[in-house]
């Protein structure tokens, strides 16, 4: 049951022209950032996760709005279960977020073998490109599962779910620099998504440490799907 | 009702307001299984509501509403909405929800879409079908399998005659095979040729008519 509600949410999302825009800025990203040569493995990579963690967010923001109360409630009925078309949701972003992120790794991996090995400071690694791959996913998973946290029926006015998503998308990518300069409450590195602390996590190392990569995966799909669990908790709680 | 007939959901003191508008006030009631109810009354009065608290889709603001088992709902909303899909992918995505085979889902689709006049509508966008075709999508995707409970929500709003004359003779052949059947209606032939038992809620209440 759950693969075919998953089937039918990518039918309506791609039916859609909404992935369109999100998609082609990525691809933009990808060729902006890698343009100048050489660059560095992991500095490039963690840029290229805030990057699709933005993106993500847009698409998230995009894919909450597709779906009609009405639809949802004939589905809901027909499965008997909110939670199994909630968790549908979920699964769903979680298989677009590994699909964003293959596309976000294939760009330069691709640019890497037609320029001979030349852009990356160093010859890059089959380690490289699965530990950057899970950085990815894990950092677009989290993206979509902030945009996808403030549907129309757990905030109804949606020009301030849309500003509400956007400051804390800014928040989580700024907020190490921001805690440095400004007195706010630490309670802000819990709340909002730790995307700033992966940035400042690598760093411009020239490796990746695996321990620290594994870390940070299971911070950024923990997050995502903890946004996803509070989400589904508020859907299940306002009702229609 | 036969008191031998199996009681599936009792409603115990259910009152839902909108706006400080009071719409249902303290409603009691026992639906029996194979039990065709059609709830009347004046336009806002409350019938969709009543029934989307019966399916638990919305929450009361007091009272409960009791399943004596996990039912099984298909739901003719009163106004379908428009999808990017076309009618043939949604109805086989409803049919796969189902359980059904994407042979069996074929034939119940061409079935049903030529017996409801819409045969050469069914590959087209919905975002391009009248509010009638729609209407007719909704009432195809219901009955592409049986349920327990066929929730109606004005479901004739918008069809042609000998849609509706179809639609009834599928909601009664249903009927036969034990479904309960909860409709807000306002069209006096649909009553009379689907419905046993005829509630009006006037005032927040119930009436038996």
């Amino acid at each position: 049951m759950l693969k075919a509600l998953i089937k039918y949410r990518f039918k309506q999302y791609f039916k859609t022209s909404k992935f369109v825009m999100p998609l082609l800025i990525l691809i933009v990203v990808q060729f902006v950032l890698y343009s100048m040569n050489p660059v560095g493995v992991v500095e490039s990579f963690v840029l290229s996760s805030i990057f699709i963690f933005v993106i993500m967010v847009w698409a998230g923001i995009m894919s909450s709005d597709l779906e009609d109360p009405v639809s949802e409630q004939i589905i809901i009925l027909r499965i008997r279960s909110e939670w199994k078309y909630y968790i549908s949701q979920v699964l769903f972003l979680t298989v677009i977020s590994a699909v964003a992120a293959a596309a976000a790794i294939f760009f330069p991996v691709v640019i890497n073998i037609i320029d001979k090995n030349q852009l990356f400071i160093r010859p890059l690694t089959a380690a490289d490109i699965v530990c950057s791959y899970f950085l990815l996913w894990g950092s677009a998973l989290m993206g979509s599962s902030l945009g996808d946290l403030f549907p129309a029926r757990v905030m109804r006015d949606r020009k301030m779910a849309i500003l509400l998503t956007v400051l804390i998308t800014i928040i989580s990518v700024t907020k190490v620099s921001l805690l440095d300069t400004l007195p706010l409450p630490p309670i802000l590195l819990c709340v909002v998504p730790p995307m700033s602390e992966i940035f400042a996590m690598f760093g411009l190392e020239e490796f990746y440490s695996v321990w620290k990569v594994v870390l940070a995966v299971i911070v950024l799909m923990a997050y995502g799907w903890l946004m996803a669990g509070l989400k589904i908790k508020l859907l299940i709680r306002n009702k229609f | 009702m036969s008191v031998k007939q199996k009681e599936i959901i009792r409603i115990e003191g259910l009152s839902k307001s909108y706006n400080f508008k009071t719409v249902l006030d303290r409603l009691d009631l026992s639906i029996y299984e194979s039990q065709s109810i059609a709830f009347v009354g004046h336009n806002g009065c409350g019938k969709s509501t009543l029934l989307k608290l019966t399916a638990r889709l919305i929450r009361p603001d007091r009272g409960q509403v009791v399943h004596r088992k996990k039912l099984l709902f298909h739901y003719v909303p009163e106004h379908f909405p428009k999808m990017n899909i076309t009618a043939r992918q949604y109805l086989t995505s409803m049919g796969l929800l189902d359980g059904l085979t994407a042979a069996e889902i074929n034939e119940k689709i061409e079935e049903l879409s030529a017996e409801l006049f819409m045969a050469d509508m069914i590959s087209k966008p919905m975002k391009n079908l009248s509010r009638g075709t729609l209407q007719k999508v909704g009432v195809i995707q219901a009955l592409l399998s049986k349920p327990q409970l066929l929730l109606l929500d004005e479901p004739l709003s918008g069809q042609d005659m000998d849609s509706q004359a179809v639609f009834i003779d599928k909601v009664n052949e249903l009927r036969k095979q034990g479904v309960t059947v909860l409709m807000s209606c306002h069209e006096q032939h649909l009553i009379e040729r689907v419905s046993d038992t005829v509630y009006r809620i006037e005032n927040g209440r119930i009436v038996t008519c």
